[in-house]
């Protein structure tokens, strides 16, 4: 057996031990939480000579919906060297945190204990 | 629009798997953000004296006022503070500051200090990181405090946009006064909130297109002496006033180079208008364009490589780029209508330039290849635009149509933010032209 067929053979196994999957949200409930952050996202449009980036904050999630931690997850190494990076960065934890806490979506009571941690991405690139 | 990116089992985090339901890995992306302004909160400056608590709610209203000025910030009534500024030289309480809708909170004092200067210090804080973003503090005579106002905004600014600031900077302007036929024009100076206006000279030449120095508090400006056009360049700090020269058949005042050692003018002889550059320490003239046509309004990129200028060698007025030694000669507007006052953003990426098309005016920018045209202001006469040292905000002046009776026809200063929004009057005491805006204030 090569090595990838022992990968999917542990893979397998573990699944069957785990139990059924959880459910994936639905595409409202996901908009459901996006709607209570995204009120509170206000980007800085920038002028010539700016691209915006996209950043990803990492957040740890209460299942009342109370954000525990929110960080950047991506090119955290930039955050004290560009300036335009860390203002975009700042910009999207702010908009975590002002929203916390998080309404459960009412179609999903256990959205956020199922989802303890998930990366939420902030990307500006289409608001120019 | 929502995507939901990734949901999928790690396959290798068996303990994971078997301690409980399978775990996903959920990404939820938000493309759609509110571009408006950012509501901050700043607080007057704590004192422990009425002098210093009057001058620190001073600052603060400066403050306040410029970041609103800007459109990217939106100031809340100090009304509705629930800390006090003294208590905020203690601690932060962030739950306060959130229930009035900070997301942004500006704290600080004054102290004067044994030798009579005031010391000023601010902290600027993320309401919901619950983080200090900058502290700094300033010392000058209480007189400079609009002075010190206008850095501390500019320090906000900055952290919060990641934009240099422009609010340390003043706007010099041609002021205008009496019947239209018979106009006195003045050149006149403000910062760039429109206090501490003074006029410069008193009206008894007629005085036209003042620019700066990109790198000191200087102007060049043009001035009629027996019908003829002379150059000046003024010094701002001590008010000494120095002929660049004689230059019939000038145009347009003329624009310095980046290092300031060079300036580039047209200049029209026999029906023709060339461009030419002359060398300041030396006054040596180079002639940068020799053909039949008019060309005219030339101005430096940023780096002083190039030089932008208008020229109707095509047939209409358009804008050109050139090599700053006149090679390389080609057209980059080709839109509908003509071009002119083409002035290259100290940013290097864009041209504002004034338009004209189907009987209205227009302020617009393009690229330095004529890609991206994008008008941001029209009206019945708006011209020469000029750029705040940050390129982000632009400003140039407008005219009203005076009516049959000759009435109206007044002529105001405008900004706007590049990105189209925030077009605000610069007040002045009467009616104005012909605007540039200096660097920063050191």
């Amino acid at each position: 057996m090569n090595v990838l067929g022992r990968c999917s053979s542990v893979f397998l196994a573990a699944t069957l031990m785990a139990g059924p999957a959880l459910a994936a949200p639905t595409e409202a409930e996901t908009n459901y939480v996006i709607s209570q952050v995204h009120s509170g996202w206000l980007a800085i449009v920038g002028a010539q000579g700016v691209q915006p980036e996209a950043v990803d904050i990492a957040l740890t999630m209460e299942a009342d919906g109370r954000v525990i931690t929110a960080r950047l997850a991506n090119s955290e190494d930039r955050y004290d060297g560009d300036a335009r990076f860390r203002i975009n960065a700042d910009a999207a934890v702010r908009a975590v945190l002002r929203a916390s806490p998080l309404h459960v979506p009412p179609t999903h009571p256990e959205f956020f204990k199922n989802n303890p941690e998930f990366i939420i991405t902030f990307d500006p690139r289409s608001m120019r | 629009m929502t995507h939901l990116r990734r949901w999928f089992v790690p396959a290798l985090l068996v303990a994971a798997l078997i301690s409980g339901p399978a775990r996903a890995e959920l990404n939820i992306i938000i493309d759609k953000g509110n571009a408006q302004p950012m509501p901050i909160a700043v607080s007057p400056l704590s004192g422990s004296v009425p002098e210093e608590t009057q001058l620190g709610s001073d600052i603060a209203g400066v403050v306040a006022a410029d970041l609103e000025r800007s459109g990217l910030f939106k100031p809340i009534d100090r009304k509705a503070f629930i800390q006090s500024p003294d208590s905020l030289q203690q601690n932060v309480r962030f739950a306060d500051w959130k229930l009035i809708n900070a997301q942004a909170l500006v704290s600080g004092k004054v102290e004067k200090q044994p030798d009579g200067r005031a010391r000023v210090e601010f902290r600027l804080w993320d309401v919901y990181a619950e983080q200090q973003m900058v502290g700094r503090a300033y010392t000058a005579a209480p007189a400079g405090w609009r002075a010190i106002a206008h850095k501390i905004a500019d320090d906000i600014y900055q952290r919060l946009t990641g934009e240099d600031g422009y609010f340390s900077t003043r706007i010099i302007y041609v002021a205008e006064s009496g019947p239209q036929q018979k106009r006195v024009k003045r050149l006149a100076i403000m910062d760039q909130d429109g206090e501490n206006h003074k006029f410069l000279t008193d009206g008894a030449d007629l005085v036209l297109t003042p620019r700066f120095s990109p790198v000191q508090q200087e102007i060049t400006y043009m001035s009629y002496y027996n019908n003829q056009p002379r150059v000046y360049v003024y010094h701002l700090d001590s008010g000494r006033r120095e002929l660049l020269g004689d230059f019939p058949g000038m145009t347009f005042a003329p624009r310095f180079s980046p290092d300031g050692n060079r300036v580039v003018m047209s200049l029209a002889e026999n029906g023709v208008t060339n461009i030419y550059e002359m060398d300041l320490r030396t006054r040596k003239m180079t002639r940068l364009t020799n053909d039949p046509y008019i060309d005219t309004s030339p101005c430096y990129s940023p780096d002083g490589s190039k030089i932008t200028f208008n020229s109707d060698r095509g047939g209409t007025q358009q804008l050109y780029v050139m090599n700053a030694d006149g090679s390389d000669q080609h057209r980059i507007s080709f839109g509908n209508g003509r071009y002119a006052t083409p002035v290259w953003s100290p940013r290097g990426d864009l041209i504002a330039f004034t338009k004209f098309d189907a009987s209205a005016f227009y302020i617009g920018v393009m690229r330095p290849d004529g890609t991206g045209e994008r008008l941001l202001s029209q009206g019945f006469l708006v011209e020469a635009p000029t750029w705040a040292p940050n390129g982000r905000v632009l400003a140039y002046w407008k005219q009203n149509p005076t009516d049959s009776k000759g009435h109206g026809g007044a002529t105001k200063l405008y900004s706007i933010d590049l990105t189209g929004y925030n077009e605000r009057q610069v007040v002045t005491p009467g009616d104005a032209s012909d605007p540039a805006w200096s660097p920063l204030i050191p």
